[in-house]
């Protein structure tokens, strides 16, 4: 297999290599990659470096939905201001990532192909049900164009839904409605570079103080980022009192222990999984705008 | 892998040169061009010690491959000096005794750089933040702290 290092400057130049490279690495931001390949866990193949394509940068707005590029980088996001109107959970997520050094270098792309169970931008997007695009060329030198829920997108721990031909090339979600509350929040050794024992986010609707809506997704619980149905659905329609953060707590822990089994980490992370599912989805709650 | 071809500006200088494209940026800088301000320390992204500025912002140069530094402007400890004169931070650590064994000093002094760049008048909020990249196992923070402060007009 060939190894070469390609820079292309446009998407289309991207997709024609990538289709001719199969074995090729997409090189994002290389705050992951570069580690593995000083650790010789770096690709077989050659890399194709995606930081020179401009296209793929930016944060815009176009009829209520919202589109990252997938290059766009953490520092980016957390200081977009129309993302800190629209969306401050993935500000906050964002902000939480590594160190200001990695912040710089690290793209939200990347962090979502990556998929790690700890990837601190995923919960924040589950819980704005966004969806990811993917291009790839056919051989008549169209553009093929794929677009799947995050949720889809994700498969296991550092596994998703990307062919070897494809390359990400957004990130979309509907602007939430002023109903619509969020919290992010995350449990790590210490603030600075620290990959996330948990972290986890939540969106929340109420009428008075009955759930009419919630999404809430936790990470580095089970392989991968997702949605914890179970407790979304028992908080839906119920009065937010203590009792029903605590059962949904109780549900958390209880879905978490069904896929993982019982680990060495259970008998601390179990009983924080209930503690920070309840503070979780109050956190969002409180956040409401008072209408 | 192939070598393949780059320019950038290096301490406001231009350079071309051929590289391997799987050297990083701290590599070449230390082993290349011989620029041996910027520190080697963990090699992945943890401990700042090798941090410069790429294109105004602090960067892991350790997790920067060369090629990616085509068409940028990167900024090394060395460019802090000019004239002989130090820079108002370099000459803060010397008034804050920030500088204990110096192994990470360089790093600290270019994220410092790349706060006082961007935000030249932070709060010590704001500082704590901009220096969470980068390491000290000798100095202490406090010292370092202060110094980035006694920079600030």
């Amino acid at each position: 297999m060939s190894r070469e290092y390609f820079q292309p400057t446009t998407l289309e130049e991207a997709l024609q290599i990538r289709r001719e490279n199969g074995g090729a690495a997409l090189l994002a931001g290389g705050t992951d990659l570069v580690v593995a390949m000083r650790h010789d866990r770096g690709p077989e193949g050659g890399l194709i470096d995606l930081s020179k394509i401009f296209g793929l940068k930016g944060i815009h707005e176009k009829a209520g939905s919202i589109r990252i590029g997938p290059m766009t980088t953490f520092t980016e996001i957390a200081e977009s201001q129309l993302l800190r109107e629209a969306a401050v959970i993935l500000c906050e997520a964002a902000e939480t990532v590594g160190s200001p050094q990695i912040r710089n270098r690290g793209t939200i792309g990347g962090n979502l192909c990556n998929a790690s169970a700890a990837a601190d931008c995923i919960t924040p997007l589950l819980c704005l049900n966004a969806a990811v695009e993917l291009q790839s060329l056919e051989s008549d030198g169209s553009k093929f164009i794929r677009i799947l829920p995050l949720e889809a997108f994700l498969i296991d721990s550092k596994k998703t839904d990307i062919r070897g031909d494809e390359i990400l090339t957004a990130i979309s979600f509907q602007r939430p409605t002023d109903e619509m509350s969020f919290a992010f929040q995350k449990i790590g050794r210490r603030n600075a570079l620290a990959i996330a024992r948990l972290n986890g986010s939540c969106a929340i609707r109420l009428k008075g103080n009955t759930v009419t809506s919630l999404f809430f997704a936790l990470g580095a619980a089970t392989s991968k980022p997702e949605r914890i149905k179970r407790a979304e659905e028992y908080v839906t329609g119920r009065e937010l009192t203590d009792e029903t953060l605590s059962e949904a707590g109780k549900r958390a822990a209880e879905y978490v222990l069904e896929k993982t089994g019982v680990r060495a980490s259970s008998s601390y992370k179990l009983p924080v999984i209930e503690r920070f599912t309840a503070s979780l989805i109050r956190a969002a709650a409180e956040r409401r705008t008072m209408i | 892998m192939k070598k393949t071809k780059i320019q950038f500006v290096l301490n406001e200088k231009s350079v071309s040169m051929d590289v391997d494209p799987e050297t990083t940026l701290l590599s070449l800088l230390r082993e290349e061009l011989f620029l041996t301000g910027t520190k080697e320390g963990c090699g992945s992204g943890e401990c700042g010690a090798c941090t410069v500025l790429m294109d105004g912002v602090a960067v892991n140069s350790c997790l920067v491959l060369a090629p990616q530094i085509n068409g940028t402007e990167i900024i090394t400890i060395e460019a802090l000096e000019t004239d002989g004169k130090l820079d108002r931070l370099q000459q803060s650590f010397i008034d804050h005794h920030a500088v204990q064994c110096g192994f990470c000093t360089p790093g600290m002094l270019m994220s410092a750089k790349a706060l006082l760049l961007k935000n030249p008048r932070p709060t010590q909020e704001e500082i704590r933040v901009a220096l969470s990249g980068n390491l000290c196992r000798c100095t202490g923070y406090q010292n370092i702290i202060a110094a980035v402060e006694g920079a600030v007009d």
